[in-house]
């Protein structure tokens, strides 16, 4: 009743890809791509959290100058492109590319070489950016907005700020091709069998983020465009008009981009929690439903940004960004749904599934608060919306992503993380976001603004300030913990086997790593009847053990 | 002053509300964690049923009442903050550059600035006690952003764009406002002061130019 | 749900909530309530109508579209995607290092070119 279906002709496995390095950098294998992804972004990650903990050192205290003014808004504008542009970002989508065709039984994704291509444009995207550190004048001061005409020639002269242009474009682009790629393969190179209402959530929230990118990021290249050309030309483009464009352009790929960073770690969540509670994840078309709906919407809620601009719909704006809570609650209802019931097994990843749930609804909340423009003429552009997007990408986000890490490593590696490692890892990041993010909350609320490079003493952010600064450390700490767990995994070599955590989706039938066409006459597609394949099989093999016991 | 009570009431009210949902997100999987385990202890398998639509749609319905709601309670508070503006008693011109502030008062020759770099000599923006005053927020050279905490007010400033806010200060007092809005090397600094006075004593600074 | 659900039919519900939210957005700019009326407020619509219209675009390329599955070889020659990106990387950065860099563009260029006249013969 299982017979495997043998959709194509498999590959001798002398033609499986060598191991070198030209192998790796020129490779079309999506699987390939997808680690080279994460792997570059994991990079950066380190990179642009070292910042990160640069500048909390000198916010520790007021009036504090281990970095220049300059310097900060340099080590801060890095630490905001390189998080969300080339980090988050790719993060989200290299999942996708590494874990979609595996999901859905396709033996590769389609029009790899332009997946290839993005990656490429990707590095050189992040090089460039990275490069504005050694120009003379340093790397671009104008935040990861780079709202003109502080971006334009006549206000930002120096090379840093063109290539924070240049970089943030090249990026764009990369992602775009990944994710047109990505979407062409979940939806026209399925397995006959996997229809759609039987693909995975994480596949599920991987289409709906490409739909994103493809729908908001080309407003970012027009931007970018009109950012280039007040570089060469800055006299031609004083007149409001091109700030007011420049700002609706640049949110109208800002405000998805955050949900970018955030559908395929709830994909991740999702997974998770279906994995180690043992159940099927609870509520599938609902869920399903709410995240055609919130991604869709969430294309409508750009202005948001905008509300003291004095130039915006505000009402409007309000009412799109509120409505997103219904979309959000279901989705939050199948994750509770999904927890009742199940048998928890607390591993690692589980816990940073668990831990998700309620920090990133702590985003969330106070996300419906700034949806209000009352409320927003406030805290806008305070160090409580730092607070707020903190806890969406960090404490939601990168938690889910980690989720998402520790279920999937063993897959794409063979190899075992050490789970008490990582269970460390869990418990200083944790502590760290919360101690971290909870007092900007406080700081923006008293009337901190953002970007400050440092603040005088007696205006009453000294205290808040120190204990967010001091739960950055924890949170480095942490990463540390997580550096030492890839090492110490890489040298234990503790062997992974298929499905090490009984989990329920197509990927898991696969040997780990795949093979270079992610299934072969070992390890075949198995039948897919539901969004959890393997677990029908283990109930059906349950339930004929038991009748073979009664009879 | 419309911008702080305003505020006040809906992010009491937000908040709360906020807190239930955590709340009870909160207790539901506190009661996950606890059924799991006395499943575990009873030797039961996690629980097969993957749907409960009569439950869910239920609970999308109170979803959409509870985002009425809070959609109309937004709406009501936006048009609280920006009524027909009542006729000001006078009109300032908030101008901010790289890196301070300039303010003109409409129809005198009134202008003032100051100091940003450092506490001791920062800009002044006078207003009288319990008269309307319209504020035309614009700027010279990059975007910047006028913010007065305490009053929970913010307007961007715009180069080549003026826009306009009308505040009603109720009791004496100076507070600080700040630049919200990234506008270069010297954004951290960029600071005033706004003092409300009896209108007596702002019709004198009118005259002489001197608080 | 099974029936009516397909690639296209999911990107064509995308485009028709977005048509909606979009004329939804027309509709308050056009009442003007607090900063709606003026450009500011037509230039977000046309923005969000541009972007919708793509999304009908995606829909209809992905309905036209065939399974592309030409067995399971290796694409030859990946090292165009890299030259090719090479090219776009160094015209971009000519903005900042002047345009000598976008000239240089063309070598890379050039190379892609030949991998792709040129097929390698596989090893
Ligand atoms: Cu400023």
């Amino acid at each position: 009743m299982t017979a495997p279906v043998k959709v194509v002709p498999f590959p001798s496995p002398a033609e499986e890809e060598r191991d070198g390095l030209p192998q790796w950098l020129l490779t079309t294998d999506h699987k390939r791509i997808g680690i080279l992804t994460i792997g570059t972004a994991l990079f950066l990650f380190f990179l642009n959290g070292a910042l990160a903990l640069t500048m909390r050192a000198q916010l520790a205290q007021p009036n504090l100058h281990i970095l220049s003014p300059q310097a900060y808004l340099q080590f801060m504008t890095q630490h905001g492109t390189g998080m969300i542009a080339l980090t988050i970002t790719p993060l989200a989508i290299g999942l996708g590319v590494y874990l979609v065709p595996l999901q859905v039984g396709a033996p590769r994704m389609a029009a790899p070489r332009a997946a290839l291509l993005g990656y490429w444009l990707y590095v050189f995207g992040s090089l460039a950016l990275i490069w504005g550190f050694v120009t003379p004048t340093g790397g671009s001061q104008d935040g990861w907005w780079g709202y003109t005409p502080l971006s334009s020639g006549a206000y930002s002269q120096g090379e840093g700020m063109s290539l924070w242009t240049a970089g943030t474009f090249l990026a764009a682009v990369g992602m775009l091709l990944m994710s047109a790629t990505m979407l062409w393969t979940a939806l026209r190179m399925r397995a006959p069998h996997v229809t759609l209402p039987r693909m995975p959530v994480f596949t599920w929230t991987e289409i709906v983020t490409c739909l994103m990118v493809l729908s908001g990021f080309p407003s970012l290249l027009l931007g970018l465009g009109i950012v280039a050309a007040s570089r060469v030309d800055p006299a031609r483009f004083t007149t409001n008009g091109w700030n007011i464009a420049y700002q609706n352009l640049f949110w109208f790929y800002g405000h998805p981009v955050v949900y970018v960073m955030f559908f395929p770690f709830v994909g991740c969540v999702a997974e998770s929690l279906a994995t180690f509670t043992g159940r099927r994840f609870f509520g599938y078309k609902g869920t399903v439903l709410s995240l055609l709906v919130f991604a869709a919407g969430s294309m409508s809620v750009w202005g948001h940004h905008l509300f003291a601009s004095g130039q915006n719909v505000n009402d409007y704006f309000s009412l799109t960004s509120i409505f997103l809570t219904i979309p959000a609650g279901v989705e939050y209802f199948g994750f509770l749904g999904t927890l009742w019931g199940g048998r928890f097994r607390y591993t690692t990843s589980m816990l940073f599934a668990l831990a998700f749930i309620p920090q990133f609804l702590i985003g969330g909340l106070t996300g419906i608060l700034v949806a209000n423009p009352a409320i927003d003429y406030h805290v806008n552009n305070s160090y409580f919306i730092l607070g707020h997007f903190h806890y969406t990408l960090f404490a939601g986000s990168v938690f889910g992503f980690f989720a998402g890490f520790y279920l999937w490593f063993p897959k794409a590696t063979g190899i075992m993380l050490n789970e008490r490692l990582g269970k460390l890892h869990f418990l200083l990041l944790t502590i760290g976001a919360n101690t971290a993010f909870i007092p900007m909350f406080f700081l923006g609320y008293d009337g901190m603004p953002r970007w400050m490079a440092t603040y005088p003493a007696g205006a009453g952010f000294t205290t808040l300030s120190l204990i967010s600064s001091i739960g950055a450390g924890i949170i480095g700490l942490g990463m540390c913990v997580f550096a030492l767990n890839l090492y110490e995994s890489a040298r234990a070599k503790v062997p992974a086997g298929p499905n090490p955590w009984l989990a329920h989706t197509l990927e898991w039938s696969t040997s780990s790593p795949p093979p270079r066409f992610n299934f072969n006459l070992t390890y075949p597609v198995i039948r897919v009847h539901s969004y959890a394949p393997l677990l029908n099989l283990r109930e059906r093999a349950l339930a004929a053990q038991q009748e073979r016991r009664e009879a | 002053m419309p911008f702080r009570s305003a505020f006040s009431q809906l992010f009491t009210q937000d908040t709360i509300i906020a807190w239930v949902v955590f709340g009870l997100v909160i207790v539901a999987m506190t009661g996950a964690m606890g059924y799991s385990w006395y499943r575990g202890r009873k030797g039961m398998g996690p629980l097969k049923a993957a749907e409960a639509n009569r439950l869910e749609l239920g609970y999308a319905g109170a979803l959409i009442g509870m985002v009425v709601f809070l959609v109309i309670s937004s709406f009501a508070a936006n048009a609280k903050d920006y009524p027909d503006p009542p006729k000001p008693a006078v009109t300032v011109t908030v101008t901010g550059y790289q890196w301070c502030w300039r303010f003109h008062y409409e129809g005198t020759p009134v202008t003032s600035s100051g100091q940003c770099q450092g506490l001791r000599d920062l800009p002044v923006l006078e207003v009288p006690i319990g008269q309307p005053v319209r504020l035309n927020v614009t700027a010279t050279d990059v975007l910047h952003a006028v913010w007065v905490p305490q009053w929970r007010f913010k307007l961007y400033a715009y180069p080549g764009h003026v826009n306009s806010i009308t505040i009603t200060i109720p009791r004496a007092g100076r507070w600080i406002a700040r630049c919200a809005q990234l506008c270069g090397v010297y954004h951290y600094e960029m600071d005033f002061w706004l003092r409300a006075v009896p209108p007596a004593t702002f019709q004198r600074f009118l005259r002489t130019g001197r608080p | 749900m099974e029936r009516w659900l397909s690639g296209t039919s999911v990107v064509l519900i995308w485009g028709a909530l977005n048509t909606i939210l979009a004329a939804v957005l027309a509709g308050f700019t056009a009442a003007g309530r607090v900063g709606g009326a003026g450009p500011a407020g037509a230039l977000a619509f046309a923005i969000y109508a541009a972007s919708a219209t793509l999304v009908f675009l995606i829909a209809l390329a992905v309905w036209a579209g065939r399974r592309r599955l030409r067995g399971l070889k290796q694409p030859p020659r990946p090292a165009t995607a890299v030259m090719l990106a090479l090219a776009v990387a160094m015209a971009w950065i000519a903005l900042a290092v002047g345009p000598w860099a976008a000239y240089m563009a063309a070598a890379p260029l050039l190379v892609a070119l030949v991998l792709e006249v040129y097929p390698r013969t596989s090893p």
